[in-house]
């Protein structure tokens, strides 16, 4: 048996030992352009850094017959760390941390999409681009030793920005239809965030000072740009996506882990 | 019989063999053996193709044609994903390659939020080739593309037997190792002028191959044991090997071609190796697709528009 709690606070900083990271990435890259990691997962227990970087880049191929030029990136940075100096009873955990991240997209077309001759047979003809830069995570509170979990009471909105742009034409019994459409703008985020988890263990989800106790942290990272066109596309497009959490001073940070 | 002396039949080389390539020289210009390989090709051409109509032949270099890769990578724990050889085509020779390498092994089964850490490498290329098409005549055409793929495919899973608890709490859980390939390919006829298709019902009946082993535990009584293993090839070809077969298509009556007309046979070929290895207390998987290199690649024989 633990001692009985609520005890006075246990705050945790780094250096975070025990901590268990799990990195996880997947790149796509086709037709004309490219994508890739500018920075590989990490986690640095001494500090508590953790953070990737990504891109990616898709134009227009220019080539008759159509090409997806589809390019992206998708990382994951998954962390447990293991909580120190539970007492028995209601606890109140907050992780807090700080993230230094800037993100940037970009659509830029020109021209009308063309659509081949109509002949009294069924015509279409598409060309679409896209952009989308995004962060997201999420956490929670996990008993290792009966398998139970706890989720925050709050939640992190994460952080993305795309743009959107697509022009069709299909023709059938003599007649043409074109639609066209546009979401979204060109831009990102950048800067930097606090944010505070907060995990109510109380009543039935109380700790036990005998158990295991860990904070499962999840951070994901999206890059995506696409030009997709058929048969012909735009004169020129460009997609563009670039994240950073891991270059030039941005990075993710846990600062605390607070135990009342 | 007059019409097939009267037809210019170059002769791909690589599509008929060096002995079936002698014995068609030696006889071009009368009605011998070589006649048994035209008659084929007369059977073989739909009817109402326009009087006068003589077969074309497209082999290397395909000149004009416009190719593009596609890959991807998906990584967890310890897997690695390799590019032996990234997707390319050689317009010249007609040879598309790509090697695939995935790698896997257990490395501490440490668990986050009770989950074990999976080890997993998928790795997965494509190259979408366009070859323009001579239509020289209008009316109905019957278009072969004729294909060689060789290739060689390496699986391996190893691990012990044993598989250990992930918390000492769990009922229930479950360990296994698979070792994947899919390769396969399709094609279309596309007119670039009215942008209609010409599809085929040659089906390439490509690989399946999945090698996969579990250790499935449930402690709810004293059988604390469980264990499954299969390899299975779910169709198509072996995984390794040489083979030939040819896409047909028929593009006649309200698909007939137009010699107006710009047309290409659009190709599409993909491969993906998908390996992983999780619970168990050690082991390794590799699997390996070699389509690069030892003469191995997908090799476009010929193209025949009759």
């Amino acid at each position: 048996m633990g001692a009985a709690g609520p005890l006075a606070s246990v705050v945790m900083k780094a250096p975070y030992r025990k901590t268990v990271d799990n990195p996880t990435y997947s790149i796509a890259t086709g037709g004309c352009g490219n994508a890739g990691l500018l920075k590989s997962p990490f986690w640095y227990p001494a500090t508590g850094t953790a953070g990737f970087a990504e891109a990616a880049h898709a134009k227009s191929c220019k080539i008759a017959g159509g090409v997806n030029s589809d390019n992206n990136g998708y990382t994951t940075f998954q962390l447990a760390v293991p909580l120190k100096g539970v007492t028995t009873g209601g606890h109140f955990v907050l992780a807090n941390w700080t993230m230094t991240v800037s993100g940037t997209e970009s659509v830029v077309t020109t021209g009308a999409c063309p659509y081949p001759v109509y002949a009294g047979h069924y015509v279409s003809s598409s060309c679409y681009a896209y952009a989308l830069v995004s962060i997201g995570g999420y956490a929670y509170l996990h008993d290792m030793t009966n398998g139970s979990s706890v989720y925050p009471n709050n939640y992190w909105p994460g952080m993305f920005n795309y743009t959107q742009e697509q022009n069709s034409t299909y023709c059938y019994s003599g007649n043409c239809y074109s639609s066209n459409s546009s979401n979204g703008a060109n831009g990102g985020f950048s800067g930097g965030t606090t944010f505070t988890w907060n995990f109510s263990a109380t009543g039935y989800q109380s700790m036990n000072a005998s158990h295991h106790y860990v904070v499962v942290v999840n951070f994901y990272g999206s890059v995506v740009a696409n030009v997709d066109e058929s048969p012909y596309g735009y004169p020129t497009a460009k997609a563009s996506a670039v994240l950073n959490m891991g270059l030039a001073g941005d990075s993710w940070v846990l600062n605390s882990i607070t135990i009342s | 019989m007059q019409q097939i002396t009267a037809r210019r039949v170059s002769v791909p080389m690589s599509a008929l063999g060096s002995r079936a390539n002698r014995k068609l020289r030696g006889s071009v210009s009368g009605v011998s053996a070589g006649a048994a390989i035209v008659v084929v090709l007369i059977a073989l051409t739909p009817t109402g193709l326009a009087s006068g109509t003589h077969g074309v032949w497209e082999k290397g270099p395909y000149k004009g044609t416009t190719w593009y890769p596609y890959t991807a990578v998906y990584v967890g724990g310890c897997g690695s994903a390799k590019f032996l050889a990234k997707p390319h085509w050689n317009a010249s020779s007609g040879l598309g390659t790509f090697s695939l390498n995935g790698t896997d092994r257990i490395c501490g089964n440490k668990t986050v939020g009770g989950q074990v850490i999976n080890n997993y490498a998928d790795v997965n290329a494509q190259f979408r080739v366009a070859i323009p098409l001579h239509v020289k005549t209008s009316g109905a055409h019957l278009i072969t593309a004729n294909w060689t793929f060789t290739r060689s495919g390496t699986f391996l899973i190893s691990a012990a037997t044993a598989c250990p608890k992930p918390t000492s709490t769990s009922t229930y859980w479950q360990c296994s190792m698979f070792d994947q390939l899919q390769v396969f390919g399709y094609a279309n006829i596309q007119d670039l002028t009215n942008g209609s298709y010409v599809t085929t019902p040659s089906s390439w009946p490509g690989i399946y191959y999945d090698l996969y082993q579990t250790n499935g535990t449930s402690c709810y009584g004293v059988g604390c044991s469980g264990w499954y293993q299969y390899s299975v090839n779910y169709g198509g070809w072996p995984v390794s090997g040489n083979t030939s077969f040819a896409w047909v298509f028929n593009a006649s009556a309200q698909q007939s071609m137009n010699a107006s007309h710009q047309y290409i046979l659009n190709v599409v070929w993909y491969g993906d190796m998908n390996t992983g290895i999780n619970g168990y207390a050690s082991g390794t998987v590799i699997g390996a697709f070699n389509m690069a290199t030892l003469g191995n690649g997908w090799k476009l024989n010929y193209i025949h528009i009759s």
